[in-house]
């Protein structure tokens, strides 16, 4: 197994350009860091605390999760397009392990990418920003904001999963990633607005970070007026567990049946 | 393990409603080549991706070394190397580094002797660490053929390996299966549409027709026991004809004189009597009789 999740950590670095992906991304918002720091009127520059959760908002919460998609969707769908998935699938592996292992490294290539960016993001904004009197220790905050991070990961892996091995297509795990990421607040409104209760939909459950007590982390969501679920954290956890159980298992259920063609 | 190398009973397999393999049955020996031979549409591929557990059969059996490839999966597909139709690779690693993706798909773990022995048995090792979207066809088909070799397998199975290939490409295609086969005792198993080719590398013939067994036969036993058809050339065909007549059917084809259905054992006695008569020959071509038995056999449809 662990050369099997060895195999696809290397093919994602030469498929998914992370080489390029990390230079062009951490250049950027090292520029934008400065930018901000040095060109913006005095009292307009943001606290420590606040650049800080932003910046996680934005790369862990979406760039990250949006590039996860794409490594781990891809990781399927370009075997099967440049037909690859033959000599996958004709080695003496259980179909199941070579999805695995996808799914896997998939997930730690995210993992690592979070750690690599979140490393940067806290001393950015430490050195470049007064942290002086801020609310909470900014790196257990750091820490804290990636951990409600994680169950959000698994969930959209999941999803990369199923539509991977379904629809054989990157590009319609990309469209709907921004479905989710846009219609789901819709959705929850509009759940709200009829006075249903939206707790059993996945996507308020995904706002872990309504649960957390640490007050820059809810300041954020009560910023974004993001509503979570409300109905605890267990409860959330379980909700995104039961969905990408139930996503992965079409997923590996329908690559281990078919045909390869 | 005294097993057969590749048993394949009574399989059939069906694409919605349309039946495509119909109870195939077939057995390789070990250490043979053979040719396995059909018209367009036959089913060879679909045969093939089932051999190597691609598509799930509806009906019958395969068994690899005694192995079934249903129950004993593992088993049975790491006694067998493959190249299914083309040689995918990935184009954005070395040749190098795709070869030592697919060995950590096996075990036990395949040296880095192992690697480089057959980088050099298919004469790569001058590109092994350029990127595979550098490389020619021939290339890249040996590339495949080395990494359907990685763990020693029992059974190769080539889905037309000759695609692509130029003609040195396909003299050096048929040595490696030949050294294979004999020092080896590889069971080698070679989908293609040349039939000349086919003559000169496989022992063995199987043809399929939709979907179905049509025959199997040694190609060593054919071509002297079998009939086959010589044209004959000369300054002057019209001396040939009383000649050639005593022998068999004969036939005029643009410049050539055609003696059908003679045994090849004929041919030198027919040489002999020619030149004791003081008849000249320019040429004496002995003509593909696999084409002919092919053609036969799969009612006259082009290979
Ligand atoms: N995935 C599929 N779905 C439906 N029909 C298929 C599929 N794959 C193959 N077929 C059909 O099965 C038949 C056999 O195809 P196959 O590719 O096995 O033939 P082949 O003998 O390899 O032919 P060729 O010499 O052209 O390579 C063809 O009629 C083809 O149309
Ligand atoms: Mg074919």
């Amino acid at each position: 197994m662990n050369s099997l999740i060895y195999n696809e950590l290397i093919k994602t670095w030469y498929r998914n350009g992370v080489k390029w992906f990390l230079t062009v991304l951490i250049g950027l918002y090292i520029i934008v860091a400065i930018s901000l720091r040095f060109f913006l009127n005095e009292n307009s520059i943001p606290t420590a605390g606040s650049f800080l959760l932003t910046s996680q908002t934005f790369i862990n919460g979406t760039i990250l999760l949006f590039y996860g998609v794409i490594i781990t969707t891809s990781s399927i769908t370009s075997e099967f397009h440049k037909g690859t998935i033959k000599q996958l699938a004709i080695r003496p592996i259980p179909r199941f392990k070579v999805l695995a292992s996808k799914l896997i490294s998939g997930f730690i290539s995210l993992i690592s990418l979070m750690v690599v960016f979140n490393v940067i993001i806290y001393l950015v904004s430490v050195l470049l920003f007064d942290a002086s009197n801020a609310s909470e220790s900014l790196l257990v905050t750091t820490l804290t904001s990636c951990l409600y991070q994680i169950p959000v990961y698994v969930f959209y892996l999941a999803l990369s999963v199923i539509i991977g091995t379904l629809f054989k297509s990157t590009t319609i795990a990309v469209v709907l990633f921004f479905v989710i990421d846009t219609a789901g607040g819709m959705i929850t409104g509009l759940f709200s607005m009829l006075e249903w209760n939206a707790s059993y939909f996945i996507y308020p459950n995904l706002m872990l970070e309504v649960y957390s007590d640490n007050t820059l982390i809810s300041s954020q969501t009560m910023q974004g007026m993001i509503a979570g679920s409300g109905e605890g954290l267990l409860f959330s956890l379980t909700i995104i567990l039961i969905y990408s159980l139930a996503l992965g298992s079409i997923g590996f259920y329908r690559f281990q049946k078919q045909d390869i063609a | 393990m005294s097993a057969k190398p590749l048993v394949i009973r009574n399989l059939s397999k069906s694409f919605k409603t349309k039946k495509i393999i119909e109870d195939l049955s077939f057995e390789l020996d070990k250490g043979k080549i053979y040719g396995f031979l059909g018209p367009n549409g036959a089913g060879k591929t679909t045969t093939i991706r089932m051999l190597v557990s691609l598509l799930h059969a509806d009906q019958g059996e395969i068994t690899v070394n005694g192995f079934d490839l249903n129950t004993e999966r593992s088993n049975a597909l790491s006694r067998i190397g493959a190249v299914v139709e083309n040689p995918e690779m990935y184009n954005l690693m070395s040749g190098m580094q795709n070869l030592n993706h697919f060995a950590r798909m096996h075990k036990p773990k395949i040296s880095e002797e192992r690697i480089n022995e057959l980088v050099e048995f298919v004469e790569l090792k001058g590109a092994i660490h350029d990127k595979v979207k550098t490389y020619s066809l021939g290339m890249k088909q040996r590339l495949g053929i080395a990494q359907a070799l990685l763990h020693k397998p029992n059974v190769l199975i080539l889905d037309e390996p000759t695609n692509g290939l130029d003609p040195k490409g396909i003299r050096q295609l048929r040595k490696y299966l030949r050294t294979l086969a004999r020092d080896e005792g590889v069971t080698v198993l070679v989908s293609t549409h040349l039939l000349s080719e086919t003559e000169l590398m496989c022992d063995e013939v199987l043809i399929i027709q939709d979907g179905k067994f049509v025959k199997q036969f040694s190609m060593d036993e054919d071509s002297s026991e079998q009939t086959v058809n010589a044209l004959f050339r000369g300054p002057s065909n019209q001396e040939l004809i009383p000649l050639l007549e005593e022998f068999g059917t004969v036939e005029e084809e643009e410049k050539y004189i055609v003696v059908s259905g003679i045994q090849q054992e004929q041919v030198p006695t027919i040489i002999q009597t020619a030149a004791e008569r003081g008849i000249l020959l320019y040429e004496v071509i002995l003509k593909d009789t696999l084409e002919d038995q092919f053609l036969e056999l799969t009612g006259g449809e082009s290979a």
